[in-house]
């Protein structure tokens, strides 16, 4: 009570390898009933920062005081006790259990008879449910929700435990503008109750409606802590880049071509695609803007043939198209998925594996792979598009995110891709990372390569487009070009115009 | 940075490095230990020992590369061995003949196995120890539960040297010094060796097992290379059945069980993971060496069998632990 700060860190030294901190003297205070948003590049240290706060993992040296009280080493049993509650950025939820189930995970409320009181478990969530407006059914299996849900599952679960902190790692990656809002609402209520929070994006104007105080953390440091409304978006980033920042995006390529090289006439897809009809011409970037599940990852599917469409035509370079993965690939068609990790990388190959995976047959000589040939080409790509990278044998998994996403666009290069589908090229991918993403499409665009690029960031898709495509309920309603706002594109996303 | 990566390296190498030092360290220790271990006849008869594992192990690398499991090299080890005097009894006829059957046999085996994992998306662990059982039963009903020996079908032979050339296989010796055994597993080893790194099939066989997804939307025909594992491993099965019973001169009905664990723990010892996508011929060789020599070596000093599984148990999990933590060093950031 009498302590102004719920939470205090001081001097707080970390590091993983010896001689390579992590984070560097760090200190700062939450005060109660405060939400403070933490933002940085990737490796800023503020991962690492909330593993610390939340007891997953120790500092190396520095003082953790919770309501003026030096508590030591945490662990996670600890920090819950004391009432510091996370909200991990990847989902952790048990996906055959239900939402219920999973709320009340290792927490469970048992009978008389010593077994788990399921009635309990389902009205106690319900409760929960509806204090926080969340409309998700209780009995459902995790598994069939979809991200969005399984976020505010996630979140759900996180304050069923009553915290007094919370910190929220980069919850609104996978919401939809609506969604977000809900998250917002739900978040200015807590802060009502007086919980105070820790709430870290990559998503700048977020920050700015949603947080008290904004700290910036740079290579382990904190650069500045300062209040919203002392602050503002350009010294915020040149906080975090350490320099100012030029453009958002670069210019967009002026090389769209008279020919398509690809047409989708009527495409169906039971439910989901509904008469999609989509052109892209070479040199031209085309995306694909909506909510999220409109049918964006549908399109992308079908015209890879990760899905086979129900109905209609895919022309591709003037000729119909039945496209199988391996079809597509054969013929110039290139899938950069959203998730690089899951399906994207081989993490625990190389660089080089990586690249010529999918265009091994013209590394070949005689009977195998030739290694020379191989390294040649890999080393060539790499260096068009500027990796950063210690050796070819590098595995992919110790890369940044920003490159790794480079490595997956090497892979295609490599196949020698005409056309390109981009799902959210730059989810998790830093700021000055994100600038050289879209340098590459720009460039790739200008060669004649044709792209298709989806992303739930409407500001993104603006800054690279040549001409965009709004989907609503697997229906394609509205083609715009350049020039047009965010709002506008959010009308037609979410149906306010007809 | 510069030094964590160089920590880094040089800590892979040497766990990499670790797997063919073992056997070399535990021939040191031994031929210190036991005035028996160093002779010629103790040398040539670990060459044995180490040949049908040996074999066994190089398909079952390919087969838990891709993440897989085949449980059912034990009975197929007693089907081809059986199978291998039979046809040779009944088509008397030299041995090409008859070889070539049985390696046919064990690749429609791994076939099978594939169609029903690859195909038919069934759990490697369930095909292969169902299709263990059924080969049992083919062995049970081909040979009616007894042995086969090397005898000719056709009473009216009654040469001397009947058997000469199928036995040539299992007791021969190759410039008079090199056992049969011995110089088949290398051979097959350089052969699948060269094939797993340095071939397409054999860098998509990597692919699939590092990650399914990534590789199908790599355009990489995933079914096909998972099948090739399982009929790889059908092959090697095939030819260590063939050593196997030449060597010994009769074909026992069950003669391969026991050996689809042995297989697996020469891999797993050899430090490739079960999970897949990694691994690599050399190691998995090495690792049935270890596993030979530690038989041979504890034998020879007189120690009871009991002890042995003990060691063989104890020495996997060791292998394990050596492995994860050499991964898991290499993973932190």
């Amino acid at each position: 009570m009498k302590e102004k700060y719920a939470i205090e860190l001081r001097n707080i030294f970390k590091s993983y390898v010896a001689g390579v901190p992590v984070l560097k003297d760090v200190s700062f205070c939450l005060e109660r009933g405060e939400i403070q948003a933490f933002v940085g590049q990737n490796g800023a240290g503020k991962s690492t920062l909330m593993k610390i706060l939340s007891g997953s993992e120790a500092a190396d040296s520095g003082e953790i005081l919770v309501d003026g009280v030096d508590v030591g080493k945490l662990t996670p049993a600890k920090a819950e006790e004391l009432g510091i509650g996370i909200v991990h950025q990847e989902l952790a939820l048990c996906p055959d259990l239900t939402v219920a189930e999973n709320v009340f995970l290792a927490k469970e409320p048992l009978c008389r008879s010593r077994l788990i009181d399921q009635k309990k478990i389902l009205r106690q969530t319900r409760e929960l449910f509806e204090k926080l407006q969340i409309r998700i059914n209780p009995t459902e299996p995790v598994r069939h929700l979809s991200v969005a849900d399984q976020q505010m599952v996630e979140i759900a679960k996180a304050v069923q435990a009553n915290p007094k902190v919370l910190i929220f790692d980069e919850p609104t990656a996978s919401l939809n503008l609506t969604e977000v809002q809900n998250l917002f609402a739900f978040i200015r209520v807590l802060k009502s109750q007086g919980v105070s929070m820790v709430y870290i994006s990559h998503r700048l104007n977020e920050i700015f409606e949603i947080a008290d105080r904004i700290t910036v953390l740079r290579d382990g440091y904190i650069i500045s802590t300062r209040a919203v409304g002392e602050t503002n978006m350009e010294s915020m980033v040149r906080d975090m880049v350490g320099r100012e920042m030029g453009e958002e995006y670069p210019p967009v390529s002026n090389s769209v071509q008279d020919e398509v090289i690809l047409e989708l006439k009527d495409i169906c897809l039971d439910d989901r695609l509904q008469k999609v009809n989509l052109n892209i011409r070479k040199g031209e970037i085309v995306a694909l803007a909506g909510l999220v599940g409109a049918g964006q990852r549908e399109i992308a599917d079908v015209i890879f043939g990760v899905q086979k469409a129900g109905s209609g035509e895919i022309i591709y370079k003037g000729k119909e198209l039945k496209p199988t993965p391996q079809r597509a690939v054969e013929n110039g068609i290139a899938f950069l998925t959203e998730s690089r990790k899951k399906d994207g990388l081989f993490l625990e190959h190389s660089i080089l594996f990586n690249t010529t995976i999918a265009n091994l047959k013209e590394m070949q000589t005689g009977l195998f792979v030739n290694a020379k040939k191989e390294q040649q080409q890999t080393r060539d790509i790499v260096e068009r598009i500027s990796l950063k990278y210690d050796g070819l044998n590098m595995e992919a998994q110790f890369l940044s995110g920003g490159n790794q996403q480079k490595v997956v666009i090497s892979k295609w290069l490599c196949s020698k891709a005409d056309m390109f589908i981009f799902s959210e090229p730059t989810r998790g991918i830093d700021i000055s990372a994100k600038y050289e993403i879209y340098q590459l499409m720009q460039k790739l665009a200008g060669e004649g390569k044709a792209i298709l690029v989806i992303s739930s960031d409407n500001q993104e898709l603006l800054g690279v487009c040549n001409r965009m495509y709004v989907i609503r309920q697997g229906q394609i309603v509205k083609e715009l070009g350049r020039g047009v706002t965010e709002e506008e594109v959010m009308l037609y996303a979410a149906g306010g115009n007809k | 940075m510069e030094k964590r990566l160089e920590l880094k390296r040089s800590g892979k190498k040497l766990s990499s490095m670790g797997v063919y030092l073992i056997p070399i360290l535990m021939v040191i220790i031994l031929s210190i230990v036991s005035e028996y271990f160093l002779t010629p006849s103790n040398i040539v008869n670990l060459m044995m020992q180490v040949a049908v594992v040996g074999i066994l192990a190089i398909g079952q690398t390919f087969v838990i590369v891709t993440g897989g499991i085949d449980l059912s090299v034990s009975s197929l080890l007693s089907l081809t061995g059986c199978l291998a005097i039979g046809l040779y009894n009944d088509m008397s006829k030299g041995i090409l003949l008859p070889l070539l059957a049985v390696i046919l046999v064990g690749t429609l085996v791994g076939f099978a196995n594939g169609i029903f994992v690859a195909k038919l998306k069934i759990e490697p662990f369930i095909v292969t120890l169902a299709m263990q059982s059924i080969v049992q039963a083919i062995v049970l009903f081909y040979t009616n539960g007894q042995p086969k020996s090397i005898n000719s079908a056709n009473q009216l032979i009654t040469d001397a040297n009947y058997g000469a050339d199928f036995r040539y296989i299992g007791s021969g010796k190759l410039f008079g010094v090199l056992p049969m055994p011995f110089v088949i597993m290398v051979a097959v080893a350089l052969i699948f060796g060269v094939f797993l790194v340095k071939s397409r099939p054999g860098r998509y066989i990597f692919a699939v097992g590092g990650n399914k997804e990534t590789a199908r939307l790599s355009g990489i025909n995933v079914c096909k290379y998972q099948m090739l594992a399982y009929i790889i491993c059908g092959i090697t099965t095939a030819i260590a059945g063939i050593v196997y019973s030449a060597r010994v001169g009769t074909g026992l009905p069950t003669m391969g069980s026991g050996y689809e664990l042995d297989s697996v723990a020469a891999v797993v010892i050899g430090g490739t993971a079960l999970s897949g996508g990694k691994g690599s011929i050399g190691k998995t060789v090495a690792g049935a060496f270890i596993f030979a020599i530690l038989a041979n070596g504890l034998n020879l000093l007189g120690v009871s069998a009991y002890y042995q599984y003990l060691a063989v148990g104890v020495i996997i999990l060791v292998a394990v632990l050596i492995n994860n933590a050499s991964t898991s060093s290499r993973k932190k950031r």
